[in-house]
């Protein structure tokens, strides 16, 4: 009966490392060019390290270095990387009816290793999810994540000019990579983003707000006139 | 070696996690309100429009033509191919290509 388990189980090791292997190549260059930023952004390796091991979210852990350098105060931080992280809010809630046989004791593990990605490979998984299965997924991404955020750090001196400049288009691409496949069906999405895209260059140009304050009070202004025309049926 | 930054990775740590972790704990099966839940599928789109924007709007100047051009590869190839790897190596290649080709 336990070779039986046991069997299983590394079968679903197997799965879950051969699924979330392209996800973790494709953090690479942005794990890189997040070494490289903190590094040109003051930050010691450690913390650099620490941001990795502990936050495990590319598009906040960007967020909160440019904000650091704009000198926004850390509550204002703070607000922004939780606005950006309540999307998973949503997530994690729609994942529940899969982990019925997930090991209640790992679920805070597999919770902190989920991610935009590992969240789409969970969500596209068809049978039931098993506890090996699922901290794998998010796993291997996750070493990926912090082993080439390290890398990216310590090459900062070795790296061409030329091609560090290059790696910094890595965010902006991984922003639109996430962006895309999301709104392409979806009008509501195209439409909603316009309006954000819209709402921004105008605040930008206002130059009223500290930077950073003009991305969270962006970011609330445009879902909220979002949620109301979408509400009123308008979009 | 010491973390200047200590207290706010911690912070940040936990404003990431506890979303996570909290709702797969306690709210697994169970249903937010509606309106919340409308509300929040709106924040994904608003704020990576904004980030995108914010990346065009604040690029710096000696490199706006490799930028631009790199930005509508990743459309086209994000479009397409729906694949984070390919498009960040698409633009980041577009991106190295172009810098040497320019001579910037």
């Amino acid at each position: 009966m336990n070779r039986v388990r046991e069997k299983n189980t590394t079968k679903d090791i197997k799965k879950g490392i051969a699924i979330s292997l392209p996800v973790g190549i494709g953090y690479i260059s942005i794990a890189i060019a997040f070494g490289l930023l903190a590094r040109n952004s003051g930050l010691t390796l450690l913390d650099t390290f620490l941001f990795s091991a502990m936050v495990f979210a590319g598009a906040s852990q960007f967020m909160a270095i440019e904000l650091i350098v704009a000198g926004v105060p850390t509550l204002g931080i703070a607000i922004s990387v939780f606005l950006i992280n309540l999307r998973l809010l949503v997530m994690a809630t729609s994942l529940g009816v899969k982990m019925e046989r997930v090991n209640k004791k790992s679920i805070p593990l597999i919770g902190f290793l989920l991610t935009d990605e590992s969240f789409s490979v969970l969500s596209f998984t068809k049978d039931k999810i098993s506890t090996a299965y699922a901290i794998f997924v998010g796993l291997i991404p996750y070493l990926f994540w912090v082993g080439f955020t390290v890398i990216g750090y310590l090459v900062g001196d070795i790296l061409p000019e030329k091609l560090k400049m290059s790696l910094e288009i890595g965010l902006t691409a991984m922003f639109i990579a996430l962006l895309i496949p999301s709104v392409k069906r979806n009008l509501k999405g195209i439409v909603v983003s316009l309006i954000a895209a819209f709402i921004y260059i105008i605040i930008f140009y206002l130059n009223i707000l500290p930077t950073g304050w003009d991305i969270v009070v962006g970011i609330l202004l445009s879902t909220l006139i979002g949620y109301i025309l979408i509400r009123k049926g308008t979009i | 070696m010491k973390s200047e930054y200590f207290l706010l990775i911690v912070l940040c740590a936990i404003l990431t996690s506890c979303p996570k972790i909290i709702t797969m704990t306690f709210l697994k099966d169970k249903k937010i309100k509606k309106e919340f839940k409308d509300f929040l599928d709106i924040i994904p789109y608003t704020s990576l429009a904004i980030l995108i924007t914010r990346g065009v709007l604040t690029m710096d100047k000696q490199i706006m033509v490799p930028t631009i051009i790199s930005i509508i590869v990743c459309f086209f190839v994000s479009y397409f191919r729906e694949s984070l790897a390919q498009t960040i190596i698409s633009g980041v290649g577009t991106m190295y290509i172009l810098i040497l080709l320019l001579g910037i």
